[in-house]
């Protein structure tokens, strides 16, 4: 969509060499492949569920930037190799946050897993909801002890998720999540 | 070994208990807690009392007639939000912890 057609069909204004949305700005839910380079935006910006290839560099100047449904960041370096799966595996496990590293993950060329060193899943299993969950390790670079992860699915909202972790069966990890062994408690509800 | 009863509400973790410390400070807020994806968890009905210990407790819950809301984790549509009930009763709060370079960090979320 060129810039002409998105300032009509949401509204915006030209001020200066701006287009500029005085308030929030919502495109999301539509086929869009990119964003006007010279946007503005007033409110919040949600652009979550489009075909986005990239983002541009202003979206760091907008306070409440949803590029994924519900995840309000605004890194334009970040999001765009995650966007264009520039990130290896390792880097995507290396990510801190863990709602960023689900949306990493996600995008991510899941052949990728292969090139994760001595990857082996240790225990799989089905939790209480009825949703799979893994314990994956592998090996990165100068480091003696394998990393491992604990891949589950919110039961809400079916999200996946890798959880740091140095158990070895999904159901000790689950429990060390909230500092707990596995014999100390029972999960009645989960959302 | 009984078990502890918990309920988990997105990287909120419930713990049924029958007390909450006298340390513990009510506070006149319906959030619970904030991610850094700014989804906040709230609720109507109930108290929330603020109390921190080793980077894992971060509270208590003195539910009553509770619905518990957040943008992702409920068992039903409320506006633009998902409801979850909770029943009745004392809940101490953790926050979920993960193993990152060697240690147990809360969840960066």
């Amino acid at each position: 969509m060129i810039q002409k057609e998105f300032q009509q069909k949401y509204g915006g204004k030209i001020d200066g060499k701006w287009l500029v949305f005085g308030g929030g700005l919502n495109c999301s839910g539509n086929q869009l492949t990119s964003l006007p380079d010279n946007l503005k935006v007033g409110g919040n910006l949600n652009c979550s569920g489009n075909q986005l290839k990239f983002v541009p560099k202003i979206i760091e100047r907008i306070k409440n930037c949803y590029i994924f449904p519900d995840l309000d960041w605004n890194d334009s370096k970040w999001i765009n190799k995650i966007l264009k799966d520039e990130l290896t595996a390792e880097e995507v496990f290396a990510i801190d946050n863990i709602e960023h590293r689900r949306i990493a993950y996600q995008y991510m060329d899941k052949a990728k897993m292969k090139q994760l060193k001595d990857y082996k899943i240790l225990d799989e299993q089905i939790d209480e909801k009825g949703n799979p969950m893994k314990i994956l390790s592998f090996t990165i670079q100068n480091m003696k002890e394998p990393l491992k992860f604990y891949n589950c699915l919110c039961p809400s909202s079916k999200r996946e998720y890798f959880i740091g972790t140095e158990k070895d069966t999904c159901v000790e990890a689950k429990a060390a999540c909230w500092g707990f062994s596995k014999d100390e408690i029972k999960f009645v509800n989960e959302w | 070994m009984k078990k502890i009863k918990v309920w988990r509400h997105g990287e909120i973790l419930f713990i049924e208990t029958n007390k909450i410390p006298k340390e513990a400070k009510l506070k006149k807020t319906n959030t619970l807690l904030v991610g850094s994806g700014s989804n906040p968890h709230t609720f109507k009905g109930g108290k929330f009392y603020e109390y921190q210990k080793d980077n894992l407790i971060f509270g208590y819950f003195e539910a009553k007639n509770t619905k518990l809301y957040h943008v992702e984790h409920g068992d039903k549509k409320v506006g633009e939000l998902k409801e979850a009930k909770l029943l009745d009763g004392i809940y101490e709060l953790r926050k979920g912890q993960e193993f990152i370079n060697s240690e147990m960090k809360p969840i960066v979320d």
